[in-house]
């Protein structure tokens, strides 16, 4: 008597042995296979006739499970996309830390303005390398020259700090208000240095996925 | 029948194209393009796995969990940006291709 349910569970055991990964993308075969039995049942077969031509149809386990392995590999797009969404999160947090900070520390009038116009600078040019900045950027193929970038951008903005912290502040005497501003004018290529070279890979990544 | 090759090239521009109409799963990809083109693609249906996870890993296309009307989980595939733009490249090509084609067969008959 022929039972779909084990006859299933069998297919699937063979495609498992054939190297298919399960949930995904078992699950999607079997439940390709099942609506090609309904399909067939409807059309007038009996489930023992059915299942066979719906087991040919899903194809073999051997030369679906080569393919699978081609289209695995790193998830780059994905991961760009969460890189984008963690880069607006550290902005957010940056800017209401920041504010935080002048708010705590007596700024006077002129020392909230020039701490505003170092948040809006920065919001202003971030905004700008976003949207305006690909169309300047050479287009970077190699994955090592894209490491090279990234590595390179990243470390700019903490060697300026560095610098910022070392250099130019023992050299001036400033009261709590003014050294809130200072660090926060610092800050503005801290932050847009790495970013202008994520937005540059950014960039290069998506054109390379287009040309593929 | 249309030869394995070209089949395997038009398999991506047709999912683009037929997801650009809604979200869809892959048995209906499947039917849809085997009734457009009277049953002369002949995709092993398996294979069109590989092509969606493929193309989803590109960032042309999304995918979701949901379930059928009968209950069963399906997975459901929708289009992206990124694949909008990709569609639109396809066509392009596909539509330079057969302008050569048919100049060519027009020039064989004048």
């Amino acid at each position: 008597m022929f039972n779909l349910e084990q006859a299933i569970a069998e297919w699937r055991q063979q495609m498992l042995a054939a190297g298919i990964q399960t949930p995904v993308p078992l699950e999607e075969l079997e439940n390709h296979l099942r609506e090609e039995v309904e399909q067939q049942t409807a059309m007038g077969l009996t489930p023992p006739a059915a299942f066979p031509i719906a087991v040919e149809r899903v194809g073999q386990g051997n030369l679906l499970g080569a393919e699978f392995k081609k289209a695995g590999g790193v998830d780059r797009a994905r991961l760009c996309q969460a890189a984008n969404y963690f880069c607006a999160l550290l902005l957010g947090v940056y800017v209401l830390v920041s504010l935080f900070a002048m708010s705590r520390n007596n700024l006077s009038r002129d020392e909230w303005w020039l701490g505003l116009a170092a948040q809006g600078s920065l919001l202003g040019l971030i905004y700008f390398v976003w949207t305006a900045g690909p169309r300047f950027f050479p287009l970077v193929r190699s994955g090592r020259v894209q490491s090279a970038f990234g590595l390179l951008g990243g470390i700019s903005g903490a060697v300026w700090l560095m610098a910022f912290a070392r250099l130019v502040l023992p050299r001036f005497d400033f009261n709590t208000g003014q050294l809130v501003v200072a660090v926060l004018w610092a800050m503005v290529p801290t932050i847009l240095l790495p970013l202008t070279a994520f937005r540059m890979l950014d960039k290069s990544e998506s054109q390379r996925r287009a040309a593929r | 029948m249309i030869r394995k090759e070209l089949v395997a090239a038009s398999a991506e521009p047709l999912v683009l194209a037929l997801l650009a109409r809604g979200e869809s799963y892959g048995y209906a990809i499947m039917q849809e393009v085997k009734a457009r083109s009277a049953g002369q693609l002949n995709w092993t249906d398996g294979m069109l796995y590989p092509v969606l996870h493929r193309m989803e890993h590109r960032g042309l296309i999304k995918s979701r969990w949901g379930e059928s009307e009968t209950g069963r989980k399906r997975k459901y595939y929708s289009l992206k940006k990124d694949g909008k733009a990709a569609m639109a490249k396809h066509h392009e090509h596909w539509t330079l291709i057969h302008g050569v084609l048919s100049g060519l067969r027009k020039e064989q008959y004048v």
